[in-house]
C-alpha cells in the first residue's frame, strides 16, 4: 500500500492518551448505573490498543470519554497534551476535528456527497489543508484505504466494507495522532472484517494511535496491546497479540 | 460558507426537493399577502390623502346667518394666515327620481362666479355653472338615483315646493363617500339653483383656507385660533358667526375606517406569514430530526456548532429567498389591484403612482426574514445536538431526552395499546407537538375570531336596528306643535303608533369664544345633535354604559351618547357639565349618562320638558318618528309616502324623510365590507392552518422512518401502524382545536374592541358564533385524519430495508 500521508510527531513526549480515576455514572429513576467505576490508562503513540469485554461491561462508555463525546462524572483525561474533560462546545469540537479520527458502526458517511467529498469534509470544516491541495489529499486517503476507484461514487453505491474504508479515509483527512473506533467491523463479514483491521493494524504501524472497541476473536492477530473491561473495571492489560483465555468476550 | 458545504447544502434541498416546494408555496401565498395588503395600503392612503388634498378642503366654515358682502369676505381675506376665503352655502333637502322613495340630497352651492379655489370638485360631464333650474350629481349618485346625467329629478328643498330639475352633469367630489354607502345624493349647483328651488339665496358659510407662506396647515389648533379670529373680524363688521366648523385637517372623512380597514388585512396577512413560518420551521425541524445522524457524524469529525447551524441557516435561507423571490411579481401586480378595489369603494381616483419603495422593502425584509426568524428555533435546537444524543437516537430517529411528561404517559396504563402508543409519541417529540398544535391554534383562533367579529358587526348593526322601535322618520323643516303632529300620523292610514321628538343642532359653547364643531362639510360625518324625546319613549331604548337614562321631571340634565366623548368633547363622563349652543343661546347641563347608541352621529338627548323651556315655542317639535303596521322595507316606503301626504297637505313642511331600512343600508354598507373581507381572510388562515397539519403529519413520519421499520421488523401490521399516526394526527388536532376555541375568547374581545374603537368609535357586541366553532371543529378533525391517513399510507409502507439505510 502506498503511503502518501506522513504522520504527525506526537506533541508531547510520553503518552498520548492518559486517563486517571475516570468514573461514570448514570442517574436512573431506579438509581444510579456505575458505567465505568474508576480506570486509570496511560496510551502511548504507536500502540494499537483493543478494548474488550462483554456487552456492557463499558468498553464505549470509555471510548467516549476519551474522544470527549460524553464527560467524566469524576476523573481526569488527558489526549495529546490537552486536557479533555476541561473542554466544551466548539473548542471541544475543533480539537476532536484536529486529534481524533473517529470511525463508528453505524452513521458514518454523509448520503448526499461523494466519498470523495465526504472525506474532503473534516478538512472543510477544520480548515485544516488548503482548500486545493484536499482533493489530491483525499485521493490519496482513499488510494491508502483502497477504494480509489469508488471515490466519485456516493455511499449508498458502496459495499459495507468500502463504506468503512471510506469512514477511515476520512477519519484520516485531519492526520489526528489517535484514531478511535466502536465496533468498526461489527456488520462486516470475516474477510471484509480481517482486511480492515489489517488496515488498523497498518495505519499503528506507521506510528499512530489506535484504540478500537470490537468483539472480533481475530483482532489477536493486530492489535499490540488488549485492555479487558469487565463491569466498569479494568480486568486485564495485556501486551502483545496474545488473548489470554476466557478473556474473550 | 465553502463550496463543499455549499455543495451538500445543495443536494440536500434538491434531495428533498417536493418538500421544499410545498415550504416555498406556503411561505410565497403569505408573502404576496403581505405584500399585496401593504402595499394596497399603501397606495390607498396615498390616494385618499391627494384625493382629498386635490378638493382644496376648507381648513374652517365659519356660519353666519344672513350671508356676507364682498367687503367682509375681503376683511376675512386680508386676516393673519388666512390664504384664501369664499362665501357657499349647503342646502340639506330631498331628491327622487319620478315617484321613486325620496333620498337625501346635500347640495353644496356657490355663487356663479365662485372661482372653485376652495372646496372643488372635479368636473366630469356636462359644464359649470349649471343653469337655474339643473345641478351636476357627484358621479356615485347617478347609480344610487338610478338616473344617467341629462334626465329629470325631482327635488325639494326643506319645507319648499318639489321642483323638477335636469341632471346636468356629473362631478367627483374626492371628499365624500359613495352615494350608497351614505345613503345621501351629493349635488353640486349655484344660488340661482336655489332660487328656482324657492330657498333664500344667501351664501351663508365663509370657507376659510388657513396657513402659511408654505400652503395649508394641518394643525387644529392653528386652524382653530384663525377661525376665532375670522368670526371676532366679522362680528366687528356686524355678521356674528354662530358656530365653526374644523373637521379634522388634511383627513379624509373615511380615514379611520381605510386604515382600520387596512391594518386588519394586514394584520392577518402577517399572521399568514408567521403561520407559514411556523410551518416551514416544523417541517425543517422535521427533516433535520430524520438528519440526527448525519449532524452527529458532521460534529464527530470537527463541525461546530456554529458551522452547523450556518449549513442549515443557508438552507432556510434559500427556501425564504426563493419564495419572496416567487411573491414578489404577484405582490407587486395585486397591490394596485386591491388598491383600485378599495379606491372604488371609497369614492377615489388612484392617479396610478406605486406605492413607496420603502413598503416593497418592508415585504422582501418581512419576506425573507421572519421564515428564517422562526426557523432559527429547530435549526438552534437541532444543531446543537452532541455526537452523544446523535448516537442514542439511532435506535428511535429522536435525539429529544424524555423529559416529565413522557414519563407520566409512559405510566398511563389503558386498553388501546396503539393508542398508547401515539399518544406517548405525541408527548415524546414535545417540540413539534407544541409547533404543530401552536399553528392550527393560531389559525384556529384567527379563523373564529375572524367569524366571531363578522358577527359581531352584524350584531352591532342589527342591535341599532332593534333599540329604535320606529319604522319611519320624518324631519321638518322648523318646528310644528307636538300635539298636531301626532294626531296627524296617527290619523293615517298604517300609523300604528308616533312620537313627536324635539330635534335641533347644536355644538359645545365655549364661553368668550364662537362656538367650534367638527364636522365635515357634508354636516353629517361628526355632527352634533339635540334630542328630546317624549318622556317615557316607547321608540328607541338605548343601553347605558355609564350613569343612568333621562326622567320625566329633570331640568338639568344630559345623556350623551357615545360619539360624545369620542369627539365633541374627549373625556367627558358622567357628573361632568356640558355647555350646548341651543336655539342660539348657550345651555349648561349636567351629564347624567352615556348611552351606546351606534348608527346615529353624535347626540346629546334632553327631556321634552327641558327641551319645550330652551326652544322659543314651547311645544314645539322638529322630528316625527313613527311605526307603521306593515314590516317589510317597501311597506314602510308605503306608509312614509302617505304620511307625507298628510303633513304636506296640513302645510307642513319636510326637510328630510326615511325609513329605519335606509338606515340598515347605510350602515351595512359601512360595515360589510369589513364583515366580508373578515370571512374572506378567516377562510384563507383555516386553510393554512390545515395546510399545516398535513405537512406536519408528513414529516413526522418521515422523522420516524426508522421507528416504523422497527415496529414492522417487529411485527407490526399495516393497520396497527396506520392507528398509529392517525391517532397521533387526530391528538394533535384534538388539542389544537381546544386552544383555538380557549384563544378565541380573548382575541375576539380584543379584536371588537379594537376594530370597532377605531371604525366606528364603539366596541363591538361580544359573539362567539357556533356555526364557526362547529365548521372550524369538523374541519380540522376531517383535515387530521385525512391528512395523516396519507401520512399513514406512506408510514404503513416503510420497509425494514428503507428504515436501516436512513441515515
Ligand atoms: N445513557 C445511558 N444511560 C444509562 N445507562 C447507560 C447509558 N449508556 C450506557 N449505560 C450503561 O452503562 C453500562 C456500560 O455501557 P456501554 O455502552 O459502555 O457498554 P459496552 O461495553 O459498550 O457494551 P456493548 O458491547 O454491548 O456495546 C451498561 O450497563 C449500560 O447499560
Ligand atoms: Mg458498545
Amino acid at each position: 500500500m502506498p503511503q502518501v500521508v506522513t504522520r504527525r510527531k506526537s506533541p508531547v513526549d510520553g503518552p498520548v492518551m492518559s486517563a486517571r480515576g475516570l468514573v461514570k455514572t448514570y442517574p436512573l429513576p431506579s438509581g444510579e448505573v456505575t458505567a465505568l467505576g474508576g480506570i486509570d490508562l496511560d496510551v502511548t503513540a504507536g500502540e494499537f490498543v483493543a478494548v474488550v469485554g462483554r456487552s456492557g461491561s463499558g468498553k464505549t462508555t470509555l471510548l467516549n470519554l476519551l474522544a470527549g463525546i460524553d464527560r467524566p462524572t469524576t476523573g481526569e483525561i488527558v489526549v495529546a497534551g490537552t486536557s479533555v474533560h476541561e473542554l466544551r462546545g466548539s473548542r471541544l469540537a475543533a480539537w476532536r476535528g484536529r486529534t481524533i479520527g473517529l470511525v463508528f458502526q453505524f452513521f458514518q458517511l454523509l448520503p448526499t456527497l461523494t466519498v470523495a467529498e465526504n472525506v474532503m469534509l473534516p478538512m472543510d470544516l477544520c480548515a485544516t489543508v488548503p482548500a486545493r491541495q484536499r482533493r489530491s489529499r483525499a485521493d490519496g486517503l482513499l488510494e491508502q484505504v483502497g477504494i480509489l476507484d469508488q471515490a466519485g461514487k456516493l455511499p449508498s453505491a458502496l459495499s459495507g466494507g468500502q463504506q468503512q474504508r471510506a469512514a477511515i479515509a476520512r477519519a484520516l483527512a485531519n492526520e489526528p495522532p489517535v484514531l478511535m473506533a466502536d465496533e468498526p467491523t461489527g456488520n462486516l463479514d470475516s474477510a471484509t472484517s480481517d482486511s480492515v483491521l489489517d488496515l488498523f493494524a497498518q495505519l499503528a504501524a506507521d506510528g499512530r494511535t489506535v484504540l478500537m472497541v470490537t468483539h472480533e476473536r481475530d483482532v489477536s492477530r493486530h492489535a499490540t496491546r488488549h485492555i479487558t473491561l469487565g463491569d466498569g473495571l479494568m480486568a486485564g492489560d495485556t501486551a502483545g497479540g496474545n488473548l489470554p483465555e476466557g478473556m474473550l468476550p | 460558507m465553502t463550496a463543499l458545504r455549499l455543495l451538500k447544502i445543495a443536494r440536500d434541498l434538491w434531495s428533498a426537493r417536493t418538500r421544499i416546494a410545498m415550504m416555498i408555496a406556503a411561505i410565497a401565498v403569505s408573502v404576496v399577502m403581505v405584500t399585496t395588503f401593504l402595499s394596497a395600503r399603501a397606495i390607498i392612503s396615498q390616494e385618499m390623502t391627494r384625493n382629498y388634498a386635490e378638493t382644496h378642503p376648507a381648513s374652517a366654515t365659519v356660519h353666519v346667518p344672513g350671508g356676507v358682502d364682498a367687503d367682509a369676505l375681503a376683511a376675512v381675506r386680508a386676516q393673519e394666515n388666512v390664504l384664501d376665503a369664499t362665501a357657499r352655502a349647503t342646502l340639506q333637502g330631498r331628491i327622487r327620481v319620478g315617484d321613486g322613495p325620496w333620498r337625501t340630497l346635500v347640495l353644496f352651492v356657490s355663487d356663479p362666479g365662485d372661482p372653485q379655489r376652495i372646496s372643488r370638485v372635479a368636473l366630469q360631464e356636462g359644464s359649470w355653472p349649471p343653469p337655474e333650474d339643473g345641478l351636476l350629481l357627484e358621479r356615485t349618485a347617478l347609480d344610487y338615483l338610478g338616473v344617467p346625467a341629462g334626465r329629470q329629478v325631482i327635488v325639494a328643498a326643506p319645507g319648499g315646493t318639489p321642483t323638477t330639475m335636469t341632471v346636468t352633469g356629473t362631478v367627483h367630489d374626492g371628499g365624500v363617500a359613495p352615494a350608497e354607502q351614505e345613503q345621501t345624493v351629493y349635488g353640486y349647483a349655484t344660488t340661482a339653483t336655489l332660487g328656482t328651488l324657492g330657498a333664500p339665496p344667501v351664501l351663508d358659510q365663509i370657507r376659510v383656507l388657513v396657513g402659511d407662506s408654505d400652503g395649508p396647515t394641518t394643525d387644529a389648533a392653528a386652524i382653530d385660533r384663525t377661525a376665532q379670529r375670522v368670526a371676532d373680524a366679522l362680528a366687528a363688521r356686524g355678521r356674528p358667526a354662530t358656530g365653526i366648523d374644523i373637521p379634522p385637517p388634511g383627513r379624509h372623512p373615511h380615514q379611520g375606517q381605510m386604515v382600520t380597514v387596512a391594518s386588519v388585512l394586514l394584520a392577518f396577512g402577517i399572521v399568514a406569514l408567521l403561520l407559514s413560518s411556523i410551518l416551514v420551521a416544523t417541517m425543517l425541524g422535521g427533516m433535520l430530526t430524520a438528519q440526527t445522524g448525519q449532524i452527529g457524524a458532521m460534529k464527530a469529525i470537527g463541525a461546530r456548532t456554529g458551522q452547523v447551524l450556518r449549513m442549515y441557516l443557508i438552507q432556510a435561507a434559500a427556501i425564504s429567498v426563493a419564495a419572496t423571490a416567487i411573491a414578489v411579481p404577484p405582490g407587486l401586480a395585486l397591490g394596485p389591484l386591491l388598491a383600485g378595489q378599495g379606491a372604488e369603494l371609497l369614492n377615489l381616483d388612484v392617479a396610478g403612482t406605486p406605492a413607496p419603495g420603502g413598503v416593497y422593502a418592508a415585504a422582501l425584509t418581512a419576506g425573507i426574514g421572519v421564515p428564517l426568524l422562526v426557523a432559527l428555533v429547530p435549526l438552534v435546537r437541532s444543531s446543537r445536538i452532541t455526537v452523544r444524543q446523535a448516537i442514542d437516537a439511532q435506535g428511535t430517529g429522536t435525539a429529544v431526552p424524555g423529559g416529565r411528561v413522557e414519563r407520566v404517559v409512559a405510566r398511563l396504563r389503558g386498553p388501546g395499546r396503539t393508542q398508547l402508543m401515539a399518544l406517548r409519541n405525541v408527548f415524546r417529540r414535545r417540540g413539534r407537538l407544541v409547533l404543530t398544535a401552536g399553528l392550527l391554534a393560531v389559525a384556529g383562533s384567527m379563523f373564529l375570531t375572524g367569524l366571531n367579529t363578522a358577527g359581531g358587526w352584524s350584531a352591532l348593526v342589527s342591535r341599532s336596528i332593534e333599540q329604535r322601535s320606529y319604522d319611519a322618520e320624518i324631519q321638518l323643516d322648523q318646528g310644528y306643535d307636538a300635539v298636531r303632529l301626532t294626531e296627524l300620523a296617527l290619523d293615517t292610514p298604517g300609523v300604528r303608533d308616533a312620537e313627536a321628538w324635539g330635534r335641533t343642532a347644536t355644538s359645545v359653547h365655549d364661553p368668550g369664544r364662537t362656538d367650534v364643531a367638527h364636522v365635515y362639510p357634508d354636516e353629517a360625518h361628526a355632527s352634533f345633535t339635540v334630542l328630546a324625546p317624549p318622556a317615557g319613549t316607547r321608540l328607541m331604548r338605548l343601553p347605558l354604559t355609564a350613569g343612568r337614562w333621562l326622567r320625566p321631571d329633570d331640568t338639568d340634565a344630559v345623556v350623551l351618547n357615545h360619539l360624545v366623548p369620542a369627539q365633541q368633547v374627549p373625556g367627558i363622563t358622567v357628573g361632568d357639565d356640558i355647555t350646548l349652543t341651543v336655539a342660539g343661546r348657550p345651555v349648561t347641563r349636567r351629564v347624567v349618562g352615556i348611552v351606546s347608541d351606534f348608527g346615529t352621529l353624535g347626540t346629546a338627548y334632553l327631556t321634552d320638558r327641558d327641551y319645550a323651556a330652551l326652544t322659543d315655542v314651547p311645544g314645539h317639535t322638529e322630528l316625527l318618528r313613527v311605526v307603521t303596521d306593515r314590516h317589510d322595507p317597501a311597506g314602510h316606503q308605503a306608509v312614509l309616502d302617505r304620511l307625507e301626504h298628510t303633513l304636506a297637505a296640513a302645510g307642513i313642511g319636510i326637510r328630510q324623510s326615511t325609513t329605519i331600512d335606509t338606515l340598515r343600508v347605510a350602515l351595512d354598507g359601512h360595515v360589510l365590507v369589513l364583515a366580508d373581507a373578515l370571512i374572506a381572510l378567516a377562510v384563507v388562515l383555516g386553510f393554512v392552518g390545515l395546510l399545516s397539519l398535513a405537512s406536519a403529519m408528513s414529516t413526522s413520519v418521515l422523522e420516524r422512518t426508522r421507528e416504523f421499520g422497527v415496529l414492522r421488523a417487529l411485527g407490526a401490521t399495516t393497520t396497527r401502524i396506520r392507528g398509529l399516526v392517525i391517532t397521533e394526527g387526530v391528538a394533535i388536532a384534538i388539542l389544537g382545536l381546544l386552544l383555538a376555541a380557549a384563544a378565541a375568547v380573548p382575541l375576539t374581545r380584543m379584536f371588537g374592541d379594537f376594530l370597532g374603537t377605531q371604525a366606528f368609535r364603539h366596541t363591538l357586541p361580544y359573539v362567539y358564533s357556533l356555526p364557526a366553532l362547529v365548521l372550524w371543529t369538523l374541519l380540522t378533525l376531517a383535515g387530521a385524519a385525512a391528512a395523516s391517513a396519507v401520512a399513514a399510507r406512506r408510514a404503513s409502507r416503510i420497509t425494514v430495508r428503507e428504515a436501516l439505510t436512513t441515515l
